[in-house]
């Protein structure tokens, strides 16, 4: 059944914000995307509507708007943990897990960005390696690849302790 | 630690990350109200309403009630409008060696545009070349330069001209003539390398050229009552491509609104007052705080880019200017075509 554009809109844009945050570790920069990504996809809608799964291909859209956006390249470089901090402040809770977990939400801001859309799209949005690969135009292997890289980078972040332990 | 137990450690970092995406409401509003409100005309006439647009919105909106307006409520992300095309179609084919095409601003009535050639290396001395083309007759050409205090007669091509030479108090250069019937054209040189000869050249190759247009997005939203939309450019300022509209009042330059886009930040972010506008943040710095801020001026980050406004009162510079400011920064719309001629040469 077809869909209108302002009620995929309505029906996604929450959902597509979310996946665009999860990317760019920064919910303005994801307004952008997002916002950039449907008015384009609005301007050829009537093609896009024929196609099997219209939701799959605009994900796709800003998948491929984070990858290339000219503006990412300040956003590339690690945001400053004060930056990170002020949005999730430091728990009163002094556990491991609750170390790690902030260790890994910060580890994950640092990651390049094809590593860090590989994690997303397998981690966030529970995507195949062969989803991934298509997704990233890739092969599956480099995909693979993406992924172990991006895990070995988060695991180094930890403390000795927490290897130790885990 | 195991694959597995990390794995589950990702997941929760980025449902983490996922939970402080903004609410969609914004997007929404952004994404649909432009396709709401555009009119079903034909792409051709759409230049045109687009234009109209970019001239008169403020006449519609500036006794609206802060924050009422629809460009307010749609308008917190920057949705760029529709660009608007300024044709060019006469211009030189001779330049010095060593200068680039660097900004274009035109009247937003189409009576007339200004181009400016530098070098790309700011510590190099050398021409600054400045082409002004236009009509005779138009009502808002006193924002160009006109060169009205040239004397010297010259010819050129057959045509008649007058240069000014350059003067003790006033080292900058300029030739004004008439190219054709009811078009005048300026050329203004103004760098540290500045002589006759060469700007009799310049002006003696000024001809029919073709070369992209000048490529603007910007509309304004609220306006103080007595200032309109007047010009708009594009400039490349030490390789920051930006875009800039200014706001002016029918008669007299003591009073302006100048918007600008572009990926430099303020140079002294420290100086500034923090604020919040479309709920990004913000710095303003009063007039004065710095030498050669002269103007009161609120900076606004969208991610790597910034919007500038700036309110600037010959009158009154020492007024209370921030309502004003917030209100031009909420309701504006700009963004940054491509602009295919920054960087060329003849």
């Amino acid at each position: 059944m077809l869909i209108s554009f302002e009620q995929y809109v309505r029906d996604n844009a929450r959902d597509l914000l979310r996946y665009a945050t999860a990317l760019t570790c920064d919910p303005h920069p994801a307004q952008d995307i997002v916002q950039s990504v449907l008015l384009r996809a609005g301007q050829k809608w009537a093609g896009i509507e024929q196609l099997a799964s219209p939701a799959a291909y605009v994900h796709r859209m800003v998948t491929n708007e984070f990858l290339s956006w000219r503006r990412r390249a300040v956003r590339t470089v690690s945001l400053p943990h004060g930056v990170i901090d002020a949005v999730v402040p430091p728990s009163a809770d002094e556990t491991d897990s609750v170390d790690q977990r902030q260790l890994v939400f910060e580890g994950i801001a640092r990651l390049p960005r094809k590593q860090r859309a590989a994690v997303v799209l397998r981690y966030y949005a529970n995507k195949s390696f062969a989803e991934i690969a298509g997704e990233l135009a890739c092969s599956e292997a480099t995909a693979r690849s993406h992924i172990s890289r991006a895990l070995a980078a988060l695991r180094s972040d930890l403390p000795a302790r927490a290897k130790e332990a885990l | 630690m195991k694959t597995d137990e990390l794995e589950i450690l990702v997941r929760e970092a980025l449902g983490d990350h996922a939970d402080r995406a903004a609410e969609p409401a914004d997007t929404i509003a952004a994404v649909l109200a432009p396709r709401r409100r555009r009119p079903v005309i034909a792409y051709a006439a759409a230049a045109v309403v687009a234009l109209i647009l970019l001239v008169a919105a403020p006449l519609f909106l500036r006794d609206a009630e802060p924050g009422s307006s629809s460009v307010g409520s749609a308008g917190r992300l920057m949705v760029a409008p529709k660009a608007v095309e300024f044709p060019v179609r006469i211009g030189p084919t001779w330049l010095p060696e060593g200068i680039k095409e660097q900004e274009r601003y035109a009247l937003l009535d189409g009576t007339g545009m200004t181009r400016s050639w530098w070098s790309d290396d700011p510590q190099v001395n050398g021409y600054n070349v400045n082409v002004v083309v236009y009509d005779e007759y138009s009502t808002t050409r006193h924002w160009l330069y006109g060169c009205d205090d040239a004397t010297e007669q010259v010819d050129i091509g057959g045509k008649y001209g007058r240069i000014r030479p350059p003067a003790v108090d006033d080292q900058t250069t300029c030739l004004r003539f008439s190219y054709e019937p009811g078009k005048i054209v300026v050329v203004l040189m103004a760098g540290s390398v500045n002589d006759v000869d060469t700007l009799l050249r310049v002006g003696r190759s000024i001809q029919p050229v073709s070369s992209p247009p000048l490529v603007v997005a910007g509309v304004f939203g609220e306006l103080p009552a007595d200032l309109s939309p007047g010009f708009a450019g594009v400039t490349r300022d030490v390789g920051a491509p930006g875009t800039w509209l200014v706001a002016v009042p029918a008669v007299g330059a003591q009073k302006y609104v100048q918007v600008n886009w572009t990926t430099k930040g303020p140079e002294s972010a420290s100086l500034g007052k923090p604020k919040t506008v479309r709920g990004r943040p913000a710095l303003y710095f009063p007039a004065g705080v710095r030498d050669y801020i002269r103007s009161d001026e609120l900076w606004v980050q969208f991610g790597d880019h910034w919007l500038k406004v700036l309110y600037h009162d010959e009158k009154d510079l020492k007024g209370d200017h921030v309502p004003w400011l917030l209100k031009v920064a909420e309701s504006v719309a700009v963004g940054l075509p491509r602009n295919d001629w920054i960087g060329g040469r003849p």
